[in-house]
């Protein structure tokens, strides 16, 4: 105690350490709330945000072990819970970026590995691509136009994740885009959007990313820029501005969103029944990151035959796919995505979901083998499933 | 600075029988939201169920190695903290674990009536007078989802709905949820306990009402709470109630209290109320772009002129039980009236829940925020002196209007540095100096007063009693044992912060 109290107040803390303020721009009064509310809590009971934050007040936050770097999934759902609103997710994106050089881990999850090469090589200066193989006939996509559909890393998914058939969101989307009269811009320079890049501590690349998106985006005399990825979107929307300047006369939309906005502007009917029972999965990053959580159930409510059922931890308080920018997947996210479904199946036979990483990470425990028997559920995308009212 | 104590032969007895535990980096253990401290625990274990809770016991009487129980949430008297020389038990996965030991927040309710025999929720009446069967790790917020599509709730929801029923129990919580079921303690009908004796574990179940209200508040000192009977009530729709906002302004804070404790008075004759509730509002207690501020009917509750104090009051209940309250509001000139929706309480609620804790960039310091008022015609007085106190503080008093007195609470609101987290704290100290005082106020029985000063500031004749349970609940000592010791001062954490 007398050692600690002679330590001028001034030394160390939150100047040196600029992850520590992030969590003290808004103090925490360790009322463990957020511990409480962490998914990853629940089937670890040593990862505690409270501790951490605590550690970290008592001069501890390079303490932290990796593990409890690497095992938060950046959902928000700590945040969403805390009292006084302490930004936890920007805190281990902070110290994960602090503290990239120096840790033993070199990689995310397998997956995660994959994509952060894809990142890297998008990175790169003079990359050629061509983003549009996927499309198919009878779809009417532009090079120059007042819309750009961002597609995303979708174009590039079903290469590993093949049970998924992540390009039919893509092909959705542009069904009903043109079904509104809009012909969107699908752009070959377009790069990846730099999500894990910036949540698993590499700022670099993500600002390269973001700026040479930034290029072409304010370049093309787009008005709006769609996105069917709430990863996408939480970037776009709220990361870029911030990286590269507001984003002058060019508005942020996730594909729910426009959808909604066309079914009530009625520039969109939804006439063809799909008679299915559904429940549905608020994204991260499309929820509790951006606060959209209206859009995708006006959505549900406006195609025929379908019967939504809310599950019991929603909105808010929904809880996470289990996997966050692949920065984790192991035998805990396991545990979790089985306490999701199972909450999934007791509610609907059509789990939809809003973001296309949600649907592979459910869909990758679905196609595996699951902790416990779980009725026959099927994972569906929001942009699908309205595409297929469609007369 | 730190003092570790090896419990090397503890640990690997816990890791034979499978408890889960953590010796690792602890320092994120050193306080609860007290900010008090007694140093680093050496040892965390996390029981799941009551036989790992008779486990840890038996090695603990064994050992000679005193226990520490810790629900969750704030705990913001410091009475589960624990001494390095203890271990500390996180008692949050008690009865809420699935057969893999993962804390499962879903799950279908056990309800029984009075006799304990389990009842069809489904086919309940409103009268009936039932329980909720839950284990000790179970939250408030997690038994009202169990329980909304029944249309039933947890009879006394404590200021924390994510606080554990055990903690709840332990601490006799009570907050904004149902003065008309009083204290949590008093809202359970039947409590598990593992007790010690000088040999080992005892498994207790305390089915005596009289005996289950004596432990209630036992602040860790008896055992480990492992499930409870828990009361329930059916939930109040919007139609069969009346919510109202009374609101009084003055320069003058002690007549500002004492018209605002004369009402109080007449209120709690006249009105069976659910929800009674008072905040001071100024300029902090929401953010700025917070939406209730534009709300057309809340917001002006939120535009205060300056050199004016502004109380609003809250109250909800059957309208058949408030039918009173107009009529009494008007005989109060000072005092505005309005009836809102439901809705609209709930926006109320949500800033009078967060006022003790949230404002930019701030923590809140607490420690001895808990004064209860008998007499509320002394509430005045005790503004007073609080307002004097506080003087070029931040933060707010706000607090509930039971039947039986007025509970405030207040907290010293900082910076996240050392100087002015100290700064708070010496506040919090003077504060106690001014208002604890037996002709004002008492700190009694409720959540967030005494811990650490159990013994210090309880009243002598209930500081008898909990020697009297200890000795029997707990002959071997091993329950939070410091908490008796009257010499013991807990540090205050934030001499040791490095920001």
């Amino acid at each position: 105690m007398s050692e600690a109290a002679s330590v001028p107040a001034e030394v160390g803390g939150a100047r040196a350490n600029p992850s520590l303020g992030v969590l003290t721009a808004e103090g925490c009064i360790q009322c463990n709330k957020c511990t409480f509310n962490c998914p990853v809590h629940r089937v670890d009971v040593l990862f505690s945000p409270r501790k951490v934050i605590l550690q970290s007040y008592l001069g501890g936050a390079d303490a932290v072990s990796e593990r409890d770097l690497w095992a938060c999934l950046t959902c928000g759902e700590c945040q969403a819970a805390c009292p006084t609103q302490v930004p936890y997710p920007a805190f281990i994106r902070a110290q994960r970026e602090r503290l990239r050089d120096e840790m033993v881990r070199a990689a995310p999850c397998k997956h995660g590995g994959l994509k952060d090469v894809l990142a890297q090589i998008m990175a790169k200066p003079g990359l050629r691509q061509d983003r549009r193989q996927w499309i198919g006939d009878g779809l009417r996509v532009a090079d120059s136009g007042e819309v750009i559909y961002f597609t995303g890393c979708m174009p590039y998914l079903d290469g590993v994740f093949s049970y998924c058939d992540s390009a039919e969101i893509g092909r959705a989307a542009i069904r009903l885009m043109n079904a509104a009269g809009i012909v969107p811009v699908v752009a070959n320079a377009e790069r990846c959007c730099g999500h894990d890049a910036l949540w698993n501590g590499k700022r670099e690349t993500f600002e390269t990313l973001a700026r040479a998106n930034a290029e072409w985006i304010r370049g093309s005399g787009a008005k709006r820029l769609v996105t069917t990825c709430a990863e996408c979107y939480s970037m776009l929307k709220h990361e870029y501005p911030k990286a590269i300047g507001p984003w002058e006369g060019i508005e942020v939309l996730h594909m729910s969103e426009l959808i909604a906005e066309l079914v009530k502007d009625g520039r969109l009917t939804l006439s063809k029944p799909v008679d299915l029972t559904v429940t549905y999965q608020d994204p991260c990053r499309l929820g509790r990151h951006s606060k959209e959580y209206d859009a995708p159930r006006a959505v549900l409510a406006a195609i025929p035959g379908v019967t939504f059922v809310e599950m019991d931890r929603v909105r808010e308080a929904s809880m996470c796919c289990g996997v966050g920018a692949y920065s984790n997947c192991d035998a805990q996210t396991k545990f979790l995505q089985q306490d999701r479904l199972e909450e999934a199946a007791s509610k609907a036979d059509h789990l939809v979901t809003a973001c296309p990483h949600c649907r592979i990470h459910f869909s990758c425990y679905l196609d595996g083998k699951p902790v416990d028997a779980l009725p026959a559920l099927k994972i569906v995308d929001l942009t699908v499933l309205a595409a297929k009212a469609l007369g | 600075m730190a003092v570790v104590v090896e419990h090397t032969a503890f640990e690997r007895a816990l890791a034979a029988k499978g408890i889960a535990h953590d010796r690792g980096e602890l320092r994120g253990y050193a306080s609860d939201a007290s900010f008090l401290t007694l140093g680093v625990p050496s040892l965390v274990a996390f029981p799941k169920d009551e036989a790992e809770c008779v486990a840890l016991v038996d090695l603990a009487v064994r050992h000679g190695t005193p226990l520490v129980p810790r629900g969750t949430a704030s705990s913001t008297a410091g009475q589960s903290v624990a001494p390095p020389e203890a271990i500390l038990v996180d008692m949050e996965r008690v009865g809420a674990c699935d057969r893999r030991g993962h804390r499962r927040d879903l799950f279908a309710p056990l309800v029984v009536d009075a006799k304990g025999d389990p009842v069809d929720l489904a086919k309940a009446l409103p009268e009936d007078e039932l329980y909720l069967r839950a284990g000790a790790g179970r939250t408030s917020d997690e038994a009202n989802r169990a329980l909304r599509r029944f249309r039933w709730s947890v009879a006394v929801t404590p200021s924390s709905g994510y606080s554990t029923f055990g903690g709840n129990f332990a601490t006799n919580a009570r907050g904004s949820g149902t003065p008309a079921y009083g204290a949590f303690g008093e809202s359970v009908r039947r409590v598990r306990i593992v007790a010690a004796s000088k040999e080992g574990a005892r498994s207790l179940e305390v089915a005596d009402r009289e005996e289950v209200r004596r432990i209630a508040g036992h602040h860790g000192l008896c055992g480990l709470v492992t499930e409870l009977d828990v009361r329930i009530a059916p939930i109040l729709q919007a139609q069969e109630m009346l919510c109202a906002v009374l609101m009084i302004e003055s320069a003058d804070v002690e007549a500002l209290g004492a018209t605002v404790g004369a009402l109080m008075k007449r209120v709690a004759a006249a009105c069976a109320y659910y929800a009674g509730e008072f905040l001071f509002i100024d300029g902090g207690i929401v953010r700025p772009d917070d939406p209730v501020r534009k709300d057309p009917v809340l917001g002006p509750y939120f535009e205060v002129r300056p050199g004016v104090r502004r109380m609003v009051l809250l109250y909800r209940g059957r309208t058949e039980g408030m039918q009173a309250l107009p009529g009494i509001a008007a005989e109060f000139p000072q005092v505005s009236y309005r009836e809102v929706t439901f809705p609209e309480f709930q926006a109320m609620m949500r800033v009078r829940t967060a006022a003790t804790g949230k404002s930019v960039a701030r923590v809140n310091v607490p420690g001895c925020e808990d004064f209860l008022i008998r007499d509320p015609a002394l509430f005045g007085r005790v503004l007073v002196r609080m307002f004097d106190s506080l003087a070029g503080a931040e933060g707010r008093p706000v607090g509930h209007h039971y039947p039986d007195g007025v509970v405030v609470h207040y907290r010293p609101q900082a910076r996240v540095t050392r100087a002015s987290i100290e700064e708070a704290w010496a506040r919090n100290l003077r504060l106690r100096d001014a208002v604890l005082r037996p002709e004002l106020t008492v700190e009694d029985r409720v959540e967030h007063g005494l811990g650490l000063r159990l013994f210090h500031d309880a009243p002598p004749e209930r500081q008898e009693e909990l020697r009297r349970l200890k000795a029997s609940y707990d002959p071997a000592n091993v329950f939070s044992p410091h908490l008796l010791d009257l010499a013991r001062a807990g540090e205050f954490v934030g001499r040791r912060f490095t920001i």
